[in-house]
């Protein structure tokens, strides 16, 4: 196999180097079907993840490739074609090059190399022009950068079939979909997670249902019946996903506080943690200073579905009130209130009964 | 930028390459996250590791992502790991048992036990106490020691420690952002003004916007920063700023406090700072949170940013001895790896190996050397925690998060035969001075040609990792050989240069019974000369 050079290509910017060092793969035999250009747009991608991760063309087509290193966790990614078969000995050649590395962009030298771009920084572009293998096969596309490659390869089909995405041996699996992680209730999860702030925690309670609480704002912020949480795409990531509510969210708290002792807006909420009670989370927070334990359980024994919050304050300075924003009942929402008065769309309880209270959210239907 | 031809003359390359394949030959083993075995390794060709040391792997839980953010022994001997998905998990390594202690953390990437049933963990929200009240042996109260600190819902907020120091505080590290993805609509801490506005972090298209809230942000308190929180007040004391994303932190035996941090925007290449009071280590994203501090320091000239950091006690060169160094520990004096007491064990996430630390006082500056303890042996990569076991073993916790890495547990064991090593290096006025683990043959050492220096450096800049810039051969001119081979003092051709590393490569030693050195590459960080001459500020920042 000779190799020789090739072109220069256009690159962006001036953070790129200036002349990309291209192979040509010369043509031993005559062409049996008309060489054509092949134009591809690959995408290096997180996690580990060339796009496409595999395509055809005939031998002796011309491929005109553009590459774009669109990693979004800061990764340097090169592209690197080889022979068939080589995919572990061109990562071992790459790891081998140890110090020497660097300068070479991670490209061992060398007849196992059929066509290579550079290493490409996060946001950097580069194009590539090479011509086919005449030889029918499977030839690995690898990203030789250290810790990547056994990770991050595709597969150039030349004159061969491909067999189905799903089947094919031939391009990396690495990050294919998990399935849902099962969860055996109770459970609780702190998690990234849609409509709270960034500090949220799910808890599935037994049966069908299931809350979010917003430990940065101390707050319930909804419900949902059915399934618990898929997180995968946060766990198979690096955390650039939020888990996808499984169920129906059926009460939600968009905006508001927790409660307040006289019914000015608190001047300070502060989250304390939370005891595990029952399988699941008792909240203990501060407003304003006075600690306030509140658990939220299944309702049970009534049939309606719904949660039940207690609440435990035991040194109220003053009547506790509840925003009845916080409560929503309406036709669909059904709630059960401890007594108190309700007034200026407040609920109000005397330090006496908010020592310790309970309030039934349920669904009415 | 140096350009760069790929283009190599098959023939200039073949005898390496020979000796390259040769070291290459054996495939690469199963799994998802396959590891280099030892005949693969580059730096250690030609040793044998498992004369110096063994690998075994441990048994991950059953039905657990075994990916660990988090690994120390508890009093009683068991060994307590968090891992990916959240939980907690005792391993018993006498039974072999794992014993699930607590669930639901998000992203735990640090554990301290402070009992056998009490840890700190830090978590991507919190520093949270996890305790077991009831003595059942599952926790059941989680108390927020601390979550002063902003976040914004980006991926890359990850969040570190803790460690204690000899007071009983504690340290914590903080990720910045990064401007692969924007922030959540609801977040938790004050928003800094600084910078682009916060309304255009909610656009539709937040990629023509990104490169102005630049690579990695800091827009909430604290992220880049390492803080102390009081030990009984759970105050939190803002302590070193200029940090991009340091996993890990450890102290020496002098009770100095070290993290590491990853090569990117600002950072030509990984680093390993000695962290003091008031540091910015140079990621200037941080600044904003300094006190007093006003302007964008995306606008602020390279050359002050230069003048105001703080250099690392030691270099990690990207793609030759590390790509992402994570957590130090220290080699207790008295345990199984003897020949290396006092020093510093650092793991690393895209190699089969552990980096160890050989630093030294020069003129008042922490600095030194890294050199792997060894490298491959069946290690996986993504070495991210480090736990020293009552067995004596190096423990070690892997994972990738979807980056480069492993996950599962190994221990390293030493055979007990002490490794053909390079102890220590000291930096002296015309060169170095090298300490063997035992001795060497002498008529090799006395070869200057067998002791191959290069040095370069690493350029400060906003672009993301750097060229190794004047790059050369610093031949050696001279070697005084200790009479029992045990030691080496090298004079250079040219005078030492303050700010540079020194690259070493060794493959030609042998000990006194002829066995291959393990370890034949190191690079040493010339961050200080022995005459106190530090770089010329603006000396290793972009020419103008």
């Amino acid at each position: 196999m000779m190799l020789r050079p090739c072109q220069s290509s256009a690159l962006i910017g001036s953070i790129l180097p200036a002349c990309l060092a291209l192979m040509l793969l010369s043509a031993p035999a005559a062409p049996t079907v008309q060489a054509k250009d092949v134009k591809v747009s690959l995408e290096m991608l997180s996690p580990f993840r060339f796009d496409p991760p595999r395509f055809a063309v005939e031998p002796g087509d011309t491929v005109r490739m553009t590459l774009q290193n669109l990693d979004i966790t800061d990764q340097p990614h090169n592209f690197v074609l080889t022979v068939p078969g080589n995919h572990q000995g061109l990562v071992n050649a790459a790891l081998a090059l140890a110090e020497k590395g660097p300068e070479l962009d991670y490209v061992p030298p060398g007849d196992q190399v059929l066509a290579h771009a550079p290493l490409l920084k996060p946001g950097n572009k580069a194009t590539l022009k090479f011509k086919a293998p005449e030889e029918p096969g499977i030839y690995p596309y690898v990203c030789t950068f250290p810790g990547h490659g056994m990770l991050m390869f595709g597969a150039l089909y030349v004159g061969t079939e491909m067999p189905k995405l799903e089947d094919d041996p031939n391009i990396s699996k690495m990050f294919l979909s998990a399935p849902p992680v099962e969860v055996t209730r109770p459970a609780f999860q702190r998690m990234f997670l849609p409509d709270a702030g960034p500090a949220a925690i799910a808890v599935a309670l037994e049966g069908d249902q299931n809350y979010c609480w917003d430990a940065g704002a101390c707050r319930l912020r909804y419900l949902w019946q059915g399934d618990f949480i898929d997180a995968k795409d946060y766990y198979a990531s690096n955390g650039n996903a939020l888990a996808e509510i499984l169920g129906d969210v059926y009460w939600e708290n968009p905006e508001g506080y927790p409660l307040t002792f006289g019914g000015m807006a608190p001047e300070s909420v502060k989250f304390l943690g939370y005891d595990i009670v029952a399988g699941v989370p008792e909240f203990r927070y501060e407003i304003d200073g006075v600690l306030v334990r509140e658990h939220i359980t299944a309702l049970t024994g009534s049939g309606k579905p719904g949660i039940q919050r207690r609440f435990q304050i035991e040194n109220a300075p003053g009547p506790v009130h509840l925003p009845l924003d916080m409560i929503r009942p309406s036709d669909e929402i059904g709630v059960k209130m401890p007594g108190g008065a309700v007034k200026n769309g407040e609920l109000i309880l005397e330090p006496r009964l908010a020592q310790d209270f309970t309030l039934d959210i349920y669904r009415r239907k | 930028m140096k350009l760069k031809s790929s283009l190599l003359s098959p023939s200039r390359l073949a005898g390496r390459l020979r000796l390259l394949l040769a070291v290459a030959a054996a495939g690469l083993v199963g799994g998802l996250f396959q590891s280099l075995h030892a005949e693969d390794a580059a730096l250690s060709a030609g040793a044998d590791i498992s004369r110096y040391y063994t690998v075994t792997p441990i048994l991950p839980p059953p039905g657990v992502d075994s990916q660990v953010g988090g690994m120390a022994f508890l009093p009683d001997g068991r060994l307590a790991v968090c891992f990916h998905q959240g939980e907690v998990g005792f391993y018993n390594p006498a039974k072999g048992e794992w014993k699930m202690f607590a669930q639901g953390l998000h992203e735990p990437l640090g554990l301290l036990p402070l009992s056998n049933t009490e840890l700190l963990i830090m978590q991507r929200p919190e520093l949270t106490k996890v305790s077991d009240t009831d003595g059942d042996g599952v926790a059941d109260r989680y108390e927020t020691v601390w979550d002063g600190f902003g976040m914004t819902g980006n991926y890359h907020e990850f969040a570190y420690g803790p460690v204690r120091d000899a007071h009983g505080d504690y340290f914590v590290s903080l990720n910045v952002a990064s401007n692969g993805a924007s922030v959540r609509e609801e977040i938790r801490g004050e928003w800094s003004p600084i910078g682009l506005d916060r309304s255009e972090f909610y656009g539709t298209d937040w990629k023509a916007v990104k490169e102005k809230a630049g690579r990695m942000y800091s827009r909430v308190p604290w992220r880049g920063w390492i803080l102390k929180i009081d030990g009984k007040t759970g105050e939190a004391t803002p302590w070193a700023a200029g940090f991009r994303s340091p996993n890990g932190m450890g102290f020496d035996a002098e009770g100095r406090l070290y993290a590491c941090d990853n090569q990117g925007d600002w950072l030509g290449t990984s680093k390993f700072f000695h962290i003091e009071k008031g540091g910015f280590h140079g990621h200037p994203a941080s600044l904003v949170w300094r006190d007093g501090w006003t302007r964008n320091p995306l606008e602020v000239d390279v050359a002050e940013l230069d003048t105001l950091r703080t250099r690392a006690a030691v270099l990690v060169p990207q793609g030759v001895l590390g790509n992402s160094p994570t957590q130090p520990v220290l080699v207790e004096p008295g345990g199984k790896f003897g020949a290396f007491e006092n020093q510093m064990l650092v793991g690393e996430m895209n190699y089969p190996r552990v980096l160890r630390m050989m630093l030294e006082d020069v003129a008042g500056v922490m600095q030194g050397a890294c050199i792997p303890l060894f490298d491959g042996g069946g290690l996986n990569m993504g070495n991210n925690r480090l736990a020293f076991g009552p067995d004596g073993a190096l423990w070690v916790g892997q994972t990738h998060l979807s980056w480069a890495g492993g996950q599962g547990i190994q221990k390293i064991m030493p055979t007990g035969e002490t490794p053909p090593d390079v102890k220590s290096v000291k930096l002296t006025e015309d060169g170095f001075a090298l300490t063997f683990t035992k001795p060497f043959d002498t008529a090799l050492l006395k070869d200057p040609a067998n002791f191959n220096v290069s040095r370069y450096y690493f350029e400060y800049h906003e672009d993301y990792g750097s060229d190794e810039m004047d790059k050369k051969a610093a031949p050696v001119k001279s070697v005084e050989v200790r009479e029992d081979g045990t030691g080496v003092r090298l004079v250079l051709g040219e005078p030492l240069k303050a700010g540079y590393v020194y690259q070493f490569r060794l493959d030609a030693l042998r000990d006194a019974e002829g066995n291959a050195i393990l370890n034949p590459l190191f690079c040493y960080t010339a961050k200080r000369l022995t005459d106190g001459t530090d770089p010329e500020p603006g000396t290793q920042i972009p020419r103008k």
